[in-house]
């Protein structure tokens, strides 16, 4: 497994507790991988986040002595820092922390997003939460929608059949299309269910 | 007996409307509030089905809108909504709730109450009309 689908599984399982967290490599000053929290916080949408340099968004630095004598003293080749992320929608600097690997790797994670008292407890509720609504929310606007012209269609050609009216075969083939929009649905669905 | 179905899903406007011509409807459809709102002034309806999320609104603004303006028997249609949505679309004019999906056989349970409900209103008119009581 690459460093990049690890973290980006370590991602999308921290916007689970509300962490907005994000992969970059300082060398190549791109963002490699990063979470759905990651997008709300910093306000910009996927293709805007691609396009933009690592170094115009997140800001390293401002990390206290001891925690400086924390990193230096450790015999992790991880070098722990402190950092603060430009929100794009706002221009405000979001407080994080840095976790920065000899190769130029560095994961980012920024304090839980939406979460007043900060305690994981609450930060994991929240997201399970927000992540209930999402799917709630994903799951009336794809299945349930499809489910309801797909029972009314067969319902259709079932009263069709009775008054001794044959289905045509352009009706059977949007049957079969409607079955098949609502697999690729599920299968999405599941698809962002998955960590 | 003419119906008034909101929807904006496609597939689903496409289904439902042949179901219920097939169960003798004759059916209006509008996609959005405005136009569901347009057909209100223009026609009168024995049922309204409209489905609470719209492009341009949501049917429960609608209904607050044209309950005032139509006698029908009113049926919202909506996704997976709490039990606070369904008083609120109660209170705004619904006399029915449907969650999505459902099957064909409990449409045509509201319907039939719906028809009921008409009948007895026609009824009552009458025995208004003529003077008589308004007990059935």
């Amino acid at each position: 497994m690459s460093i990049s689908s690890e973290s980006n599984a370590i991602c999308r399982g921290l916007d689970e507790f509300c962490l907005p967290a994000v992969l970059m490599h300082i060398g190549r000053d791109r963002l490699l991988t990063w979470n759905r929290n990651f997008l709300e916080a910093v306000g910009c949408a996927e293709e805007e986040l691609q396009a933009l340099a690592a170094s115009e968004l997140v800001f390293f630095g401002a990390t206290s002595p001891e925690e400086i004598a924390e990193s230096e003293e450790s015999p992790s080749p991880i070098h722990l820092d402190s950092c603060t992320i430009r929100s794009v929608a706002t221009g405000n600097m979001l407080p994080g922390r840095s976790f920065r690997r000899e190769d130029g790797y560095v994961f980012v994670m920024l304090d839980p997003v939406g979460i007043e008292s900060g305690s994981i407890a609450e930060a994991k509720l929240a997201g399970q939460q927000l992540e209930r609504d999402r799917m709630k929310e994903a799951l009336h606007r794809t299945v349930a929608q499809q489910l309801v012209a797909l029972q009314f269609a067969v319902e259709v050609l079932k009263i069709g059949l009775e008054g001794g009216r044959a289905p045509t075969t352009a009706e059977v083939d949007r049957l079969a299309g409607l079955l098949n929009e609502m697999v690729d649905s599920i299968r999405a669905l599941t698809q962002e269910t998955k960590i | 007996m003419t119906i008034l179905l909101i929807e904006n899903h496609e597939d689903t406007v496409t289904y439902l409307k042949r179901f219920l011509e097939q169960l003798g409807y004759e059916v209006v459809v509008a996609a959005d509030m405005m136009s569901a709102a347009k057909a209100v002034n223009a026609h009168r309806f024995d049922v309204i089905l409209s489905d609470i999320r719209l492009p341009d609104g949501d049917g429960l603004t609608l209904m607050e809108r044209i309950r005032g303006k139509t006698e029908a028997y009113a049926i919202a249609m909506s996704g997976l909504e709490s039990d606070a949505d369904i008083v609120r679309s109660h209170s705004v004019g619904y006399q029915d709730h449907l969650i999505k999906p459902f099957t064909p056989d409990k449409l045509r349970e509201v319907l039939k109450k719906a028809e009921l409900v008409g009948t007895r209103g026609a009824r009552r008119n009458l025995h208004s009309r003529s003077g008589t009581s308004d007990i059935i």
